[in-house]
């Protein structure tokens, strides 16, 4: 790889991405703010969107480069899909909308999503589009209600082994643009998790987790659709669902750890079907001699 | 008498039947594409370093060829995007994939002829319609008759050539622009039997 191609995927892809987030985070949580003992302190919420889109972003317009609008591939909707998301994710912390209306607003996004990015010659359009709404109102509602109740960087770290690994099932699968955009919102999610290690108040509740709930199926399902690496379709499926081991955390048994046990095991029931995924698809990395 | 009158008409169509069919064939011999002894070539810089070359094995088309007229002459060829072969077949995997030709949704390029100038010496100007990935852009390209001959069957087959360089970015073929030259030079070799 030649060096300015590196410092490109160094600067586009990594840097800029996780500074852009932190930023954000910082700005909607202020951290160095003192707040009277007991407090709930201000909610920061409306930014967590906005950071892991302008995350994305980044990478699109400065690596990938910035899809027309209308795209002219499905998979580029996921940019447009991520401000869109990040939007309502600011109008939900901002006005504080009700509960149901934060719902209704998830599963209307996941519905846009999935009409919009199941690509036209995949087999199984109906079922393309039932799997990314799906994903997506789970994934929206698991990280949002799990983020409410536990703030703090465990979570965040949980999503970035999931996002982490997405991009390695991407890749897998021959689709580099998609991996690195995966990849951007791991980098959001690692500055998430510095973010929370410093603010442990720090929430993927709201914006931050209709973002990741539906940017992360629609990537998923479109590098599936357009694999030609032969991953298997359960790697896809068990990264698009690890998120919900998080629920298994929730059982009194893990409540009583401390919190940093807590946090541990978290990051480790998401890394089960992690592991499993990963020991599909990297050996198609490799597979027919590889190529760099 | 009705009778007499139809068979007669028909005797008329016939012949002119016969010339209508017999007129096209000797004025402008028609060729289809001969996949086997046809080639569609590209290569392109990696790394700034040396060029990858690689090829398409699935060609299919038609085209025309009056010595005489240019005007008359036309090329319509297409090739799956499926087939290309590079000799690696993990990069001909990520060459399918939507980072390159994105097969699944643009499963052919094509190459349409609109207009044909003769410059001398067996060469032409071809200027005509490529197709890439959806986009259709209007190249010309300096066309250059290989030769003509009957094969042993009783074939009469035809030879074009040509090479010509495309900005890949203009076909939305943005991928790594630092890793990958941004022109790609093809060569078409086309070899064509009467139909």
């Amino acid at each position: 790889m030649s060096t300015s191609v590196a410092i490109s995927i160094l600067l586009f892809c990594v840097l800029l991405p996780t500074v852009a987030a932190f930023a954000w985070f910082v700005i909607g949580w202020r951290p160095w703010r003192r707040l009277p003992t007991g407090s709930a302190g201000p909610d920061g919420r409306w930014a967590g969107g906005l950071a892991l889109a302008s995350a994305l972003c980044l990478t699109q317009a400065g690596f990938v480069g910035w899809p027309a609008l209308p795209p002219t591939e499905s998979w580029q909707w996921a940019a447009w899909l991520a401000l869109l998301a990040a939007a309502w994710g600011v109008l939900d912390g901002v006005v504080r909308l009700p509960r149901l209306a934060g719902i209704a607003g998830a599963v209307a996004l996941a519905v846009v999503a999935a009409w919009l990015s199941v690509p036209e010659f995949y087999p199984h359009v109906r079922l393309g589009q039932g799997l990314v709404v799906g994903f997506a109102v789970t994934l929206c509602l698991t990280i949002d209600v799990i983020g409410r109740q536990r703030p703090g960087a465990a979570i965040p770290a949980a999503l970035l082994v999931v996002a982490g690994a997405a991009a390695v099932v991407i890749v897998a699968s021959s689709n580099a643009k998609m991996s690195q955009l995966v990849g951007a919102v791991a980098a959001g999610l690692g500055a998430a998790v510095v973010a929370a290690w410093w603010k442990p108040r720090l929430s993927l509740a709201g914006g931050a987790a209709t973002v990741f709930g539906t940017v992360l199926p629609v990537l998923l399902f479109n590098a599936h659709a357009s694999d030609y690496g032969d991953v298997p379709p359960a790697a896809f499926l068990l990264v698009a669902g690890a998120p919900l081991a998080l629920w298994l955390a929730e059982l009194p048994v893990v409540q009583r750890l401390r919190p940093w046990q807590a946090a541990v095991v978290r990051v480790v029931l998401v890394s089960v079907p992690i592991g499993i995924a990963l020991a599909m698809a990297v050996p198609r990395l490799t597979a027919d001699g590889g190529y760099s | 008498m009705s009778r007499v009158r139809t068979s007669g008409m028909s005797v008329v169509l016939a012949v002119a039947g016969l010339f209508g069919a017999a007129v096209p064939a000797l004025a402008m011999p028609s060729f289809k594409v001969d996949a086997v002894h046809s080639t569609v070539l590209f290569k392109v810089k990696h790394m700034n370093a040396g060029y990858s070359y690689g090829r398409f094995n699935d060609i299919d088309g038609t085209f025309s060829y009056d010595e005489k007229n240019a005007d008359k002459m036309s090329f319509d060829v297409t090739v799956k995007t499926e087939s290309v072969d590079t000799g690696n077949a993990k990069r001909d995997q990520h060459l399918k994939a939507p980072d390159f030709f994105h097969a699944k949704q643009y499963p052919t390029l094509s190459f349409k002829s609109k207009k044909i100038k003769f410059l001398g010496d067996e060469a032409f100007e071809v200027v005509g319609d490529l197709t890439c990935r959806g986009v259709t852009k209007e190249i010309t390209v300096k066309l250059a008759h290989t030769g003509e001959s009957k094969d042993p069957r009783g074939g009469h087959r035809c030879g074009f050539e040509t090479t010509f360089t495309i900005k890949r970015a203009d076909y939305g073929m943005n991928y790594m622009p630092g890793g990958l030259g941004g022109d790609v030079q093809i060569t078409v070799a086309l070899e064509g039997v009467a139909k």
